[in-house]
């Protein structure tokens, strides 16, 4: 299996994203759950005692009400209301003018007598009662001063006694409350109160109702919606909608009464009916456009007469308004934050990165032994650059270590990733032996030191010459130079190269020697033989210490031919097989032949033609 | 095109079934509210009864001609003009057996020498009446003016009432047409503001029994009702004269009931009916058969029935042409003269 690598800095970079990332989305994801939550429950609180409070106002506005028609029936003790008309008129009035929400108050006796004080379509005093046995009505349209502004007078045909208001009080002993219904003379929604007025010997003798708009009750809901957040509305037993945050946009009424919860608009929780019916008293509502709700329901105490409830309906848009705002914000600065680190992380990432590849990069060239690279030392990251010194020191060392081993056996070492081992082969190689004539001779005109330079000089001339055309050094002998073609690197027509890179070598050498001449120095005459034959090569010698060398006959003859040069003053001597295999491109010369030693026959010997 | 059938159709049966409508207009405080349910009750009609503070207003309503009125109870002063201008519909008095029942003296005045418009409903005075308790003795129109009454007296509201009372108190007829003794009772009238606390013709007896008033110029009905309540107030005919009105009611041209108006004129006619609102509003009737039936105490109150002395030193407010256009216009002004005063003393 091979494992996927990734630059360092997109690594570094994708790291640091990644932390940042995680940690922002966390803390955004947590933040907006929990303010959620808390958000939620708080609007719970709020809104139960919003409801509360509603329902108080609600029962106690009821309430005052209902204390007005005790009081109006106290007022007047005796049982024909016609009696006392003008009084029961004047506190009517009054209860009218002190409390907005009564729509109308009357009193209606056993004798169908009946008196009324109403605030709509105008504010009008009312009186029915018989007059030569026609019932006749009139009514007195009120200034605000009371003063009288008109009269109308005619023949009833209201009845008070065949009324609701009247029947259900008469049959009670204590107060009847309606449902809530559309005022027929107002429009206006609202409820009749009733009290039955009993006498001191238990008789009733007359009943005192009060028609209730509820119509202020939407009004006071409405102020509510912003606290809230969201709508509220009030339901009778039945579900008809009393009042309603939203009541002055949709039609209240539905052929004349009051709209009931299911037959609403569906943009106004029109399909909220079936879930009030089956569920409990909060939860969540989803409306068919999708906007999805929180609604909770509170029920109106059971010391008041009806089970009217309030339900309080809030968008969770709304009320996550705020916190989706602070979100996207955190959202927007996190980003911000997020490019801002990630352009610093991603500069880091590549000053660091940057000396680290170079240094892979030279690492990579080392393996190959391109050893001639420059190799940065400049990092200030402490462990880089311990690492870029080792590189260094390593570069060096390599360097040093080519001149002692061929070059090509490190590289073929190192890329093979093999260790140097005991053992050889036997291969056909092309053996070189070459040596300087006289060099006893010459080595005692000069002093050591400058021998050594001097030859050394000399090695630095031919080596590489040999070197360049693929040959392997194996060992300097004194002034002598053993070297092979054909491994470690296997090569095409190693005879051929090794006798270019002789011809070469004398070349050169005369050039240098002319030189040398010029500048004092001795001239070296240099005698080279050359062999083509089966050779043992590879690594002798103990674990600490190897040499890559080669063993055998063909090192003899080449050293053999080499001395020959001198029989004959040619500088360059070729076996048989080497000139066999060289003589189609280079011109030789057939010199001699001789018995080589351990050999039968005789092999001839050539010279290169012009050398 | 159906629902269009159902709509005439039902429009017609209603229209067909509509009960008649019989319109009054009249002064506040002076009908017998049983009066009105009577006549509803015995002709099955429906009344509308609508009241108006003074006759500027029935003046301003009744011109418009929009109202549809079918009677009215204008003052003396304006019905000449209503006749002139044809505002009036002839009364048919065979229509109004009972019409024999008014005194002699009350019919044929100038502003109608026949009695072809009107029939006469109540006539009465103004005087001043005060708080004798908290008053030095009022014996005169010019009284008003003492410094000691400052802001004190409830006047009226009807322009001709005040100028007529501002007239005699400098000795000239209530029903005068020079426009400079209008301009001089104009300039006298100014003068009085500051003892003025009140301008209304509205409930007039709450001023006295409520609001702590001790002066005003009222009518004698109005000022009947406050001594019979509290005994402390005291009635006075001013010694330059009081002014005396004539109150009757007339048939509006427009009128759409015309039949049902001479009905119901019939019907206050009538002894029994006439002496019931009489009491009740407690002016002096024209009716000869009513007074008869009235309780001796208001035959002999003396503020309803002032001694023919008194009587024959007042002057009947009446109509003054084209002087009334002048009238209206310094009233106009002394009202606004008097506004700009009290909000700047408040």
């Amino acid at each position: 299996m091979k494992n996927k690598t990734y630059s360092f800095t997109f690594s570094l970079t994708f790291v640091f994203a990644s932390l940042l990332i995680t940690s922002f989305v966390s803390i955004i994801l947590y933040n907006y759950f929990k303010t959620s939550s808390d958000l939620y429950a708080i609007s719970k609180n709020v809104n139960k005692e919003i409801r509360n409070t509603v329902i108080e106002k609600t029962i106690a506005q009821l309430e005052k009400v209902a204390t007005h028609l005790k009081v109006l029936c106290k007022a007047d003790n005796s049982s024909d209301i016609l009696k006392n008309k003008e009084n029961t008129l004047k506190i009517m009035w009054e209860q009218l003018n002190s409390d907005e929400t009564i729509a109308s108050i009357f009193v209606a006796d056993e004798d169908s007598n009946f008196i009324q004080a109403r605030r709509k379509p105008a504010f009008a005093t009312r009186v029915i009662e018989t007059y030569e046995n026609t019932r006749m009505e009139l009514f007195e349209f009120k200034n605000s001063d009371y003063t009288t502004r008109a009269m109308e007078t005619y023949i009833s045909t209201y009845n008070p006694l065949t009324r609701d208001w009247y029947e259900n009080a008469n049959q009670k002993d204590t107060f009847y409350w309606s449902g809530p219904y559309i005022f027929a003379s107002t429009g206006q929604t609202g409820i009749t109160i009733a009290y039955p007025n009993i006498d001191e010997y238990g008789k009733k003798t007359k009943v005192a109702a009060a028609d209730i708009t509820v119509d202020s009750i939407s009004d006071f809901l409405r102020t509510q919606t912003k606290v809230v957040g969201g709508d509220l509305i009030l339901l009778g037993v039945n579900n008809e909608v009393i009042a309603a945050s939203f009541l002055d946009k949709i039609d209240k009424q539905v052929n004349g009464k009051i709209i009931t919860l299911k037959e609403l608009p569906l943009e106004y929780y029109g399909g909220f009916a079936p879930l009030l019916a089956s569920s409990p008293l909060s939860g969540d509502y989803v409306d068919t456009k999708g906007d999805e709700y929180i609604y909770d329901v509170s029920t109106f105490p059971t010391t008041f007469s009806k089970r009217w409830s309030l339900v309080t309906f809030v968008k969770k848009d709304t009320l996550l308004a705020s916190v989706r705002n602070t979100v996207n914000e955190m959202l927007l600065i996190s980003f911000v934050i997020t490019v801002f680190f990630l352009s610093i992380i991603f500069y880091v990432a590549t000053k660091i990165s940057s000396p680290i590849i170079k240094l892979a990069t030279a690492m990579q060239h080392l393996q190959k032994m391109n050893l001639d690279i420059n190799i940065e030392d400049n990092s200030v990251i402490k462990e880089i650059k311990v690492a870029q010194n080792s590189l260094m020191s390593l570069q060096s060392g390599l360097e040093s270590f080519k001149k002692y081993m061929p070059s090509e056996l490190v590289k073929i070492l190192i890329q093979t990733n093999q260790e140097a081992k005991i053992g050889g082969s036997e291969k056909h190689l092309a053996v070189m032996f070459t040596d300087i004539e006289s060099f006893t001779t010459i080595s005692e005109t000069m002093s050591p030191e400058d021998l050594m330079i001097h030859l050394s000089n000399y090695f630095e001339e031919l080596v590489p010459i040999i070197m360049s055309h693929k040959g392997t050094v194996d060992k300097y002998i004194g002034d002598a130079i053993l070297a092979f073609w054909g491994a470690p690197l296997e090569i095409e027509d190693p005879c051929l190269v090794a006798v270019e890179a002789a011809i070469a070598m004398q070349k050169r050498l005369e050039i240098m020697n002319d030189q040398w001449e010029r500048e004092g120095k001795p001239r070296f005459k240099t005698r080279i033989g050359i062999h083509f034959g089966p050779t043992l090569v590879g690594n002798v010698g103990s674990h600490e210490r190897l040499n890559y060398t080669i063993i055998g006959d063909s090192v003899n003859i080449a050293a053999r031919l080499e001395g020959i040069n001198k029989n004959f003053g040619t500088k360059i001597m070729i076996s048989e097989v080497v000139n066999t295999h060289i003589q189609q491109r280079i011109a030789t010369r057939y010199v001699d032949s001789i018995l080589l030693k351990g050999k039968t026959e005789e092999t001839k010997m050539y010279t290169i033609e012009g050398v | 095109m159906k629902i269009l059938i159902w709509l005439l159709i039902s429009t017609v049966i209603l229209m067909g079934n509509e009960e008649k409508i019989l319109k009054i207009y009249n002064y506040n405080d002076y009908m017998a509210n049983r009066v009105l349910i009577k006549f509803a009750q015995e002709h099955k009609v429906k009344v509308w009864y609508e009241l108006y503070e003074n006759n500027s207003v029935l003046n301003e309503k009744i011109t418009q001609e929009k109202e549809g009125f079918d009677l009215a109870c204008p003052s003396a002063n304006f019905i000449q003009s209503y006749i002139q201008k044809g505002m009036l519909q002839k009364i048919d008095k065979t229509k109004l057996p009972h019409f024999t029942n008014l005194q002699f003296s009350i019919l044929n005045q100038s502003y109608d020498p026949e009695n072809l418009y009107t029939v006469p409903y109540f006539w009465g005075t103004l005087g001043i009446i005060y708080d004798t308790s908290k008053t030095k003795p009022i014996v005169s129109w010019h009284d008003l003016w003492r410094k000691d009454l400052q802001n004190s007296i409830l006047i009226g509201s009807d322009y001709r009432d005040v100028f007529g009372f501002t007239l005699k108190s400098l000795g000239y007829s209530a029903n005068s047409q020079h426009p400079d003794e209008i301009k001089q009772a104009y300039e006298k009238l100014l003068q009085l503001i500051p003892n003025i606390k009140a301008i209304g013709s509205n409930s007039v007896p709450k001023y006295f029994l409520k609001d702590g008033f001790s002066v005003g110029v009222v009518f004698n009905g109005d000022a009947k009702m406050v001594i019979e309540q509290q005994a402390i107030f005291s009635y006075v005919y001013p010694k330059e004269g009081a002014l005396k009105w004539i109150d009757s009611f007339v048939l509006l041209k427009n009128s759409k009931e015309p039949e049902l108006a001479h009905l119901f004129l019939d019907a206050i006619l009538e002894a029994s009916t006439s002496a019931m609102i009489a009491e009740e509003v407690g002016y002096a009737t024209p009716n000869k058969e009513a007074y008869k039936q009235l309780n001796e105490k208001t035959q002999k109150n003396s503020i309803i029935y002032p001694l023919q002395t008194i009587l024959d030193k007042s002057e009947i407010l009446l109509g003054v042409g084209e002087c009334n256009d002048l009238y209206k216009e310094y009233w106009d002004r002394f009202t606004k003269e008097y506004e700009n005063t009290k909000k700047g003393t408040k």
